[in-house]
């Protein structure tokens, strides 16, 4: 599990709040889309 | 400013442009076509939110860290630049031309008035410049402050252009309503630039600084220390850093960031550890005492201030010494009751600095290319080494605070992971200005 974990600190930090902004804006484009 | 209140107002700051445009807009198209206009919107206020998130406003990047603030800035561009990429193709088939009063809404077709894709088609092709130029910018050797100014100018002109395409080409932004939104959307952004470039090198104007000692601590690194010129000095943390312009007007691009590895009980002066590495540092002997200097920051939040902790572990790599020894020269300085331990390493022994000072009570000197008659630790900081140091019980307890090569901290913090170590105890940072 740790070799997958590059600078994993940073990635950890970051892979969350990416991943979390990146589905609430695909939701609110789909919201937009089929309005 | 908490990271999840920032992640909110950032959200919220996104796709403001998209609820106000299905609130503001004409009846909804065709999926395909909606798909297109919702990820073109989301593309230009993504771009115009890049501007902030540029690492140069401390109440988001002191708060969330540099490199996490410059890490989400790199990965959000390109997710703009494929939205923004892939947005015009989605529009295939919807019959184009000029004015058409039996479709006032716009729904059934699109624009094709030239100066709006014109602007469009300008910005399609700067992005990816724009990005790729970022991505590639170590291995293309640009100057520094030259890169700075590229991105800068590019980033503007492609604001510019996207604001022109979008008010005079898309359905949604020629509301008024959305005009005016991304009028003030791109006056944000534009004004967070004319804030980095002209009002904070104003304020440092007004509060400059002066070159006191230039000291040569090794054969390739420096301490250089600045001193207040008729002001109070500096507030800030031990670890944090600051950006240096040496001998320039502060309107220039020529300032570099560089850790402070003074203590802030020890004030005014500020100290810099700086490695001949690039244009800037090469040159650092030949600055003159009494030099003028300015400051901006600080940056950054590579601190243990206030951390409940028992213990500090200090693990450095070469110049990767700076911040951490702002750090130990604060806590020795304040009488720290908490415990502290440093992992210094280099590869040979004429690269160590500040050996007097440190000392040998709690520092761990390791050479990867020593001489014959030496003692310390030999290798590179490795999970071995990081476990004949600490203990079971250092590994749950203590805050971990690591600067250097990135292979360093990759394999240090790996293993601190595997020992047990919460990432929230390991501290770094490290910044690279894509």
């Amino acid at each position: 599990m740790t070799n997958s974990i590059k600078r994993a600190s940073l990635r950890r930090r970051v892979s969350w709040i990416v991943w979390a902004v990146n589905i609430a804006l695909f939701a609110i484009l789909l919201v937009f889309v089929l309005r | 400013m908490k990271p999840l209140f920032l992640i909110v107002i950032y959200l919220i700051a996104v796709t403001l442009p998209l609820v106000l445009s299905a609130w503001a807009g004409g009846p909804p198209r065709e999926f395909h076509q909606e798909l297109a206009s919702g990820l073109g919107i989301l593309a230009f206020s993504m771009i115009l939110m890049e501007f902030i998130l540029s690492g140069r406003f401390k109440a988001i990047s002191n708060d969330v860290g540099m490199d996490v603030t410059m890490r989400f800035h790199q990965i959000m561009a390109r997710t703009a630049l494929v939205f923004a990429l892939v947005h015009p193709f989605l529009y295939q088939e919807t019959p184009s031309g000029g004015p058409r009063p039996w479709d006032p809404t716009r729904e059934l077709t699109l624009t094709t008035d030239f100066s709006a894709i014109l602007s469009g088609i300008g910005a399609f092709l700067l992005l990816p410049s724009l990005v790729l130029l970022a991505i590639g910018r170590t291995q293309l050797d640009y100057k520094y402050e030259t890169w700075r100014l590229m991105h800068g100018i590019g980033a503007l002109l492609i604001a510019l252009l996207l604001l022109h395409h979008t008010v005079y080409g898309g359905r949604y932004g020629s509301e008024p309503v959305m005009t005016w939104v991304w009028l003030a959307m791109t006056g944000v952004a534009v004004g967070s630039l004319l804030m980095v470039y002209l009002l904070v090198p104003l304020q440092q104007k007004a509060r400059s600084w002066r070159v006191a000692s230039v000291n040569q601590l090794t054969p390739k690194q420096w301490e250089l220390t600045v001193q207040p010129d008729g002001h109070a000095g500096l507030d800030y943390k031990a670890g944090q850093f600051l950006w240096l312009n040496v001998g320039h007007s502060p309107f220039s691009m020529k300032e570099n960031p560089f850790s402070i590895c003074s203590a802030p009980a020890e004030e005014p002066r500020v100290s810099f550890m700086i490695k001949e590495l690039g244009d800037f540092t090469r040159t650092v002997g030949q600055i003159e005492p009494g030099t003028v200097a300015y400051l901006d920051g600080p940056y950054g939040n590579l601190s243990v201030d206030g951390r409940p902790e028992p213990g500090v572990a200090l693990i450095a790599g070469g110049v990767g010494l700076a911040p951490l020894l702002g750090i130990l020269r604060q806590m020795r300085a304040t009488n720290d009751p908490r415990k502290v331990r440093l992992i210094y390493g280099n590869r040979v022994i004429d690269q160590i600095a500040y050996r007097e000072e440190l000392g040998t009570e709690d520092v761990v000197y390791v050479l990867s290319e020593p001489p014959a008659n030496w003692e310390g630790e030999t290798g590179f900081i490795d999970g071995a080494l990081i476990d004949r140091v600490f203990s079971e019980k250092e590994f749950s307890e203590w805050v971990f605070v690591m600067c250097g090569p990135t292979v360093m901290m990759d394999i240090v913090e790996d293993h601190l992971l595997k020992k047990g170590t919460t990432s929230d105890r390991i501290l770094s940072e490290r910044f690279s200005y894509d």
